[in-house]
């Protein structure tokens, strides 16, 4: 193979590898009216997760396992993180015990 | 224009003391008793961060101070925004003058007998306030944002009266 072509070659496997690679998408949890909503999301390796504090009174989105934890997240204030892990995870608001949610990774 | 409901009903609701009268309150006086209201707990979770030493009691009291803390924040910055200040009143007084005298008999317990009598009157106070705000000042809320924000602030303070029942139950089920 020519350098020409072995170059070529290249360029098109990585196009290729760049075209099947999923798109890390972005889901958002709305913190309102004390819930979770929705309370279980469905998620995807590498994709972002947002809550977004609706009430007026802070929240917390924490991991049941104690792997994470937003923090007190204020009302119209926000937190993120990457789904690094696969599995199927609890969490709730540590500041009211009503507020639960499940974070499911695939 | 003012709106009229029965006061002297909801009066007896926190002390059994009949009262003849029947009051007007304009919305900006359900925005005080609802600021007093909240000023009141905070003052309660203060002095149970001060008396207990219960984690489930002191973390409670904590969450009292935050949320109440918020809502009144959000009181306030709406009457600035509409321009208008809240109005002291009868009912907002009885709160008061009722809050003195729980402040008075839990500030005299210490131990498991506090966090019991804390825990009690959270629910019962919760309870009472918020039948008060659902069935007598939301329906007679004239300005549209101040209903909104009464509606956003019951979701929440119902959330706390859950929460101070589940300890209630916790605490019969332990016998403290």
């Amino acid at each position: 193979m020519t350098p020409r072509r072995a170059l070529v070659a290249v360029v098109l496997a990585g196009a290729g590898a760049i075209a099947c690679r999923p798109v890390a998408s972005h889901r958002t949890v709305d913190l309102r009216n004390l819930a979770f909503q929705p309370a279980l999301v469905t998620v995807a390796l590498g994709d972002t997760i947002t809550w977004v504090n609706l009430d007026v009174v802070p929240h917390t989105a924490s991991a049941t396992d104690s792997t994470w934890d937003s923090g007190a997240i204020a009302g119209a204030g926000v937190f993120t993180r990457v789904a690094d892990r696969r599995g199927s995870f609890s969490y709730a608001c540590r500041y009211h015990p009503d507020m639960t949610g499940r974070l499911v990774v695939r | 224009m003012r709106t009229r409901f029965p006061v002297a009903a909801m009066l007896g609701l926190l002390t059994a003391a009949p009262l003849a009268a029947q009051a007007d309150l304009q919305d900006v006086e359900m925005a005080h008793v609802a600021v007093t209201a909240s000023a009141i707990d905070i003052r309660y979770a203060h002095l149970a961060l001060a008396l207990s030493e219960d984690a489930a009691v002191r973390e409670f009291a904590e969450t009292m101070i935050r949320d109440h803390g918020a809502v009144n924040g959000q009181v306030a910055a709406l009457a600035r925004r509409l321009n208008v200040q809240a109005r002291d009143n009868a009912f907002s007084r009885k709160l008061l003058a009722d809050a003195a005298r729980v402040v008075d008999e839990l500030s005299r317990l210490r131990g498991a007998a506090f966090d019991r009598r804390y825990i009690e009157n959270e629910l019962a106070y919760h309870r009472t306030v918020n039948g008060v705000v659902a069935d007598a000042f939301i329906p007679n809320i004239e300005n549209a944002e101040v209903k909104k924000a009464f509606e956003g602030a019951l979701v929440v303070f119902r959330g706390h009266e859950r929460h101070a029942a589940r300890l209630a139950a916790a605490s019969a089920a332990t016998g403290r």
